[in-house]
């Protein structure tokens, strides 16, 4: 039977809307919300503002919405914590003061960085918060078409939400007038340089359908409602650039400013405590340069079951065993996003993951 | 430079294993015996001053620069790219390796 929202078997899914300052966040906001979108509280965080009302919800009538404001910075601010104010959330629907809420979208300050956000998410994701769970469901990134290019170049925030998405909305695309379809290719191999896994979204086409953007979850951590391969996404671009035959490779270094990705697939199998000397060494080298990895090992003491990892910007989450791979292919992969960590240096060191030889499995 | 420098233990354990070598291969290498790559590595007592050369021996069959064990330089990827290490560091101290 199918539990109610709210519960470990079926969490209710965050969507954290993030991009640079005038990117169109609440613009895309209010079109993905249409009137008849599932209940959805929304959590807005302009820094610096004074608050409608501090720390309370506001329940609007009619519309399905549920608005919370704060001061400060969610990322860097103290008690601004996305936790807390879940928890506040939760409390408030137990109480009654709020009724259920299918969804919770947390909109950023342009200015805030997702990493922590993130990692507070991830966190506190393998607890219940006041007796409810959350869990993070997609990072949503707004890339402005006329100014984006220039923006992500300049500033490392930008950069850093750009490569933490999971999906990409691409704002005012409506008003590029100098070749706008060359613009677009640029704007697309923007994204794809910096984080080729991203899922890009013109919400001004026509035919865009902006509420697909909090489509399911992908991020969900019970590693049973989670689409992995969404998630681990460098499938499609390894499957282009080298076949699925491909043994172990590099997809081609994805070099803007300095923050580059990095994916690798190795056959074989490894045991735990390679992996855990792996992940030991490469933290203390990379630290929090080490923006992002994501991994789907192939453990030797059961390479039916895959290891799940993740790293957000030196902070290692718990680490999940699959029931069972998401797809035929059950070669290890990782996708490392890195900020000025020497390249080489980088592609020789995780290349150290890799089985010395492939050893019989005992059966 | 002094004649005798202090290995970091964990630095040259962390080091070992990214190179995937395990004791009794260093020792072979470097011409050390297990029990002494195992001080160095402080899982036996008595650890303390060794040799430069000793330092540079490791060093060279780590492939790494000899700063990066004694701690001198930061711990990072760039470090721990295989390096190419002088068979001497012409430092005059060490006279054999």
């Amino acid at each position: 039977m199918k539990q109610a929202l709210g519960h470990f078997d079926n969490p209710v899914p965050v969507y954290l809307l993030t991009g640079f300052l005038g990117s169109g966040k609440t613009t895309l906001l209010n079109r993905m919300l249409r009137t008849d979108a599932p209940r959805t509280a929304v959590m807005v965080n302009e820094f610096g503002d004074v608050p409608i009302d501090n720390d309370l919800f506001k329940v609007d009538g009619t519309a399905s919405d549920l608005i919370e404001t704060s001061t400060g910075c969610i990322c860097c601010e103290p008690g601004n914590d996305i936790v807390s104010t879940l928890a506040r959330l939760s409390e408030a629907m137990d109480n009654g003061e709020v009724s259920a809420v299918d969804r919770v979208v947390i909109e950023t300050t342009g200015l805030a960085d997702p990493a922590p956000i993130i990692n507070q998410m991830l966190m506190s994701s393998h607890h219940s918060i006041a007796g409810r769970f959350f869990a993070l469901a997609a990072v949503i990134t707004t890339l402005d078409a006329l100014k984006g290019e220039e923006t992500v170049e300049e500033r490392l925030l930008a950069h850093k939400q750009l490569a933490f998405a999971d999906r990409v909305a691409l704002t005012k695309a409506d008003m590029l007038h100098d070749d706008p379809a060359g613009r677009r290719e640029a704007l697309a191999a923007l994204v794809a340089r910096i984080n080729p896994s991203a899922r890009i979204l013109d919400i001004q086409d026509p035919l865009a359908q902006p509420e697909t953007l909090l489509d399911h979850g992908i991020y969900a951590p019970d590693g049973r409602s989670m689409d992995v391969l969404a998630w681990l996404k460098d499938e499609s671009p390894l499957a282009k650039a080298f076949g699925v035959q491909a043994p172990s490779q590099w997809l081609p270094g994805n070099r803007h400013s300095d923050v580059y990705t990095k994916s690798l697939v190795i056959e074989g199998s490894v045991t735990s405590r390679q992996v855990t000397t792996f992940l030991d060494i490469l933290m203390r080298a990379a630290g929090d340069r080490l923006l992002r990895l994501k991994g789907l090992i192939s453990l030797a003491d059961d390479p039916g079951r895959p290891y799940l990892i993740h790293i957000v910007q030196g902070i290692f989450h718990p680490p999940q065993r699959l029931q069972s791979w998401p797809s035929q292919d059950h070669r290890t992969r990782l996708v490392v996003i890195a900020d000025g960590i020497d390249e080489k240096a980088l592609e020789s060191f995780l290349l150290t993951l890799k089985p010395k030889k492939v050893r019989r499995s005992k059966s | 430079m002094s004649e005798a420098m202090i290995i970091d233990p964990e630095r040259l354990v962390l080091v070992r294993k990214t190179r995937k070598i395990g004791r009794p291969k260093l020792a072979k290498l470097t011409g050390l015996s297990e029990r002494a790559i195992a001080r160095l590595e402080g899982a036996l007592n008595a650890k303390g001053d060794v040799p430069l050369a000793t330092v540079h021996r490791i060093a060279i069959a780590l492939q790494v620069r000899p700063e990066l064990l004694t701690g001198q330089l930061p711990f990072t990827m760039a470090a721990l790219l295989p390096t190419e290490v002088p068979d001497c560091c012409s430092c005059g101290t060490c006279t054999a390796h």
